[in-house]
């Protein structure tokens, strides 16, 4: 035996005892049960096939991300050049999927959950609450004009002296 | 004009990556296809780890000119891995080794190449799965888009203000986490001058491509192609990799590297190279600088390795100071980002004191929730539709289990050149799950099952191509 190479083994497969040798196939088998079973699931479950045909996911439920993504990438031409843009919702964010998603959009301007800012987003659930808030008399702060709505809720404020 | 500096922007790394390898990977030439293939894999790891640094270090130096960065990635470090490897294969021509005969009969020949067939395709539907989730997601997953990408859109379109994303206002960046997938990112939209959501989905993909195909590689050449093609199926029927796989997170990056890196090891413990030690740690050391995790792994890897040569009676401290030296460059990389960058990151405020730690250490509830996660994760059953309105109450993670159930079939391999690798790759393993527990156990947080389930699987993910690679060397499976 040449140093360092493999000792002498007894578990070759000629001298493999029958019952382990079975043991060993039916490892065998369930891999490979298991992997085809796997794929052919996780296959029908993406239907990658549709998916770069465009069509939406399928009706199991499958969340996206591309339309909370396309609503605030739309603001980032308005917003070039801009350090701080303020945002306010008519709805609850509770995990912060709205902000945090403007904030990855509209990178490197800082996306600020308040009104501060001279520049405010206001995301709404339709145009009828917006226009709701915009009428809304706000005593000593002053009226938030819309620079530019585009539509679903969403418009850029700015702010106009009382 | 785009497709020329799409080119430019990857074969230059590669080919530095290329040469660099060579360097570091110092064997025999042999017919075989496999090392060239490893060759490769580390060529495209070596080049994603040494790109990425380059921009991470040109961005913040040189913000306002960027015409150094192309200079160094297309002339300075091409140039320099070229004449390094034309230095190292000077110095050390190994004699080339006389091909291996082929001892199978045309019957086994017929068996293997069925199961070569099969496993090319599961593993070919796997990349097209990772392509069509990255395709039906372009935004990408959850953290995808709030910390990866919304961190290379910081950096590529920030000019001065790129460390918007560490203020304390975007704490969900999580600014502590290091930046070679955001700067692998930002890198190549540099290159190609403006965004596309093409980029990180093709790095996901690549991510998933290059652990299958290194795993296939490092078995078929180490062990035989029996065992690489079981080894890939096992690997590609975990369903954490299959949902993670075109996710654009940096989980299945981690898991490519440390797969490498044990990979590396493994030919450093047969060879007793100090330089493929040297390339284990780089690339450990590559992990580091995706994830936090990453920095945990290296950590168990300096450990494990010490512990296996003193089990061996081995050269352990000159193999783990081998193995450091490699893991230097990228570690003071992250350390000096971590210094710099994570100032206002929650993270660091939110440290637990040391009472939160002891109390976090024997909370029973907290084992509680972290064994419940664990079983669920592991062990669970569920009625699962198969076929032709067929369902079955099949095993939704069964392919952990595959792992002991083909050790005790086969048993154990007995094989001196890969007894420090295995108690090496093993004791890592065994160290970096302890140092996960350990650190969902004391996190400052209160996590609930919900968030575990979610956290649990991703960080394991981390080390399962590690994982079947120890196990398919460990296993006598001729």
């Amino acid at each position: 035996m040449v140093p360092g190479e493999s000792e002498p083994d007894s578990g070759t497969r000629s001298g493999r005892s029958r019952p382990r040798s079975i043991l060993i196939l039916v490892v065998v088998v369930l891999i490979l049960f298991n992997a085809g079973y796997s794929i052919h699931h996780e296959w029908n479950r993406v239907k990658p096939l549709d998916r770069f045909a465009g069509r939406p996911w399928p009706e199991y439920g499958m969340e996206t991300f591309a339309p909370l993504a396309g609503r605030y990438l739309q603001l980032r031409p308005d917003l070039a050049g801009v350090a701080q843009v303020g945002l306010v919702f008519g709805f609850s964010d509770y995990n912060h999927a709205h902000r945090m998603m403007a904030q990855s959009m509209l990178a490197p301007t800082l996306v600020r959950t308040d009104d501060t800012p001279a520049l405010v987003i206001a995301s709404f659930k339709s145009d009828q609450d917006l226009d709701r808030w915009l009428a809304s008399v706000r005593p000593g702060a002053g009226r938030w004009v819309a620079r530019r709505r585009l539509g679903e809720g969403l418009a850029l404020l700015e702010h106009s002296a009382p | 004009m785009n497709a020329l500096r799409l080119i430019l922007a990857l074969a230059m790394p590669l080919l530095s990556g290329w040469w660099l390898a060579g360097v570091f990977w110092t064997t025999a030439p042999t017919r075989q296809p496999w090392t060239a293939l490893l060759r490769f894999c580390c060529a495209v790891a070596i080049a994603w780890a040494l790109s990425g640094a380059d921009y991470m270090i040109w961005r913040p130096t040189f913000p306002a000119g960027m015409a150094g960065f192309y200079l160094s990635e297309c002339l300075v470090i091409p140039l320099l891995a070229g004449w390094l490897w034309r230095r190292s294969r000077s110095r050390s021509a190994p004699p080339p080794s006389a091909p291996a005969p082929d001892p199978t009969g045309p019957a086994r020949k017929w068996s293997i190449g069925l199961l070569v067939a099969f496993t090319a395709c599961a593993s070919a539907a796997l990349v097209v799965i990772a392509a069509g989730r990255a395709w039906g997601e372009p935004a990408g997953y959850w953290d995808a888009w709030s910390i990866w990408n919304c961190k290379a859109r910081f950096l590529f379109r920030g000019a001065d203000n790129w460390t918007g994303f560490a203020t304390r206002l975007n704490w969900h960046t999580h600014p502590d986490y290091p930046l070679l997938l955001p700067a692998s990112i930002a890198r190549l939209w540099a290159w190609l001058g403006h965004e596309t959501a093409l980029v990180p989905q093709l790095t996901t993909v690549n991510a998933t491509a290059l652990v299958i195909l290194t795993l296939f590689a490092a078995l078929a050449l180490f062990r035989s192609v029996l065992c690489a093609c079981l080894g890939l199926l096992v690997m590609v029927s975990s369903a954490w990799l299959q949902w993670y796989s075109g996710s654009q997170l940096a989980d299945i990056p981690v898991s490519a590297f440390i797969l490498l890196a044990f990979v590396a090891l493994t030919q450093g413990s047969r060879t007793a190279s100090p330089r493929l030690h040297l390339l284990a740690g780089l690339l450990a050391g590559g992990a580091a600088m995706i994830k936090n995790e990453g920095v945990a792994l290296c950590a168990c890897l300096l450990a494990g390795s010490w512990l296996a040569g003193w089990w061996t009676h081995d050269t352990f401290r000159r193999r783990t100071l081998w193995i450091l030296c490699g893991m230097a460059p990228p570690l003071l990389l992250v350390a000096i980002q971590k210094a710099t960058l994570s100032g206002e990151s929650y993270v660091f405020d939110d440290h637990a004191s040391f009472s939160e730690v002891v109390r976090g250490l024997f909370s029973l509830q907290r084992h509680r929730i972290m064994l419940l996660s664990l079983h669920r994760d592991f062990f669970s059953f569920e009625r699962t539709r198969l076929f032709w309105g067929v369902s079955l109450p099949a095993p939704t993670r069964p392919s952990l289990l595959l792992l002991p159930a083909l050790l005790l079939a086969t048993g154990f391999r007995r094989d001196r050149r890969d007894r420090l690798l295995i108690r090496t790759a093993g004791l890592t393993l065994l160290l970096g799950f302890m140092a996960y527990y350990l650190v969902f156990l004391i996190m400052p947080h209160d996590y609930d099952l919900a968030t575990l389930m979610e956290s649990f699987p991703r960080v394991t993910l981390h080390t399962w191509p590690a994982l079947v690679f120890t196990v398919f060397m460990a296993t006598r499976l001729e």
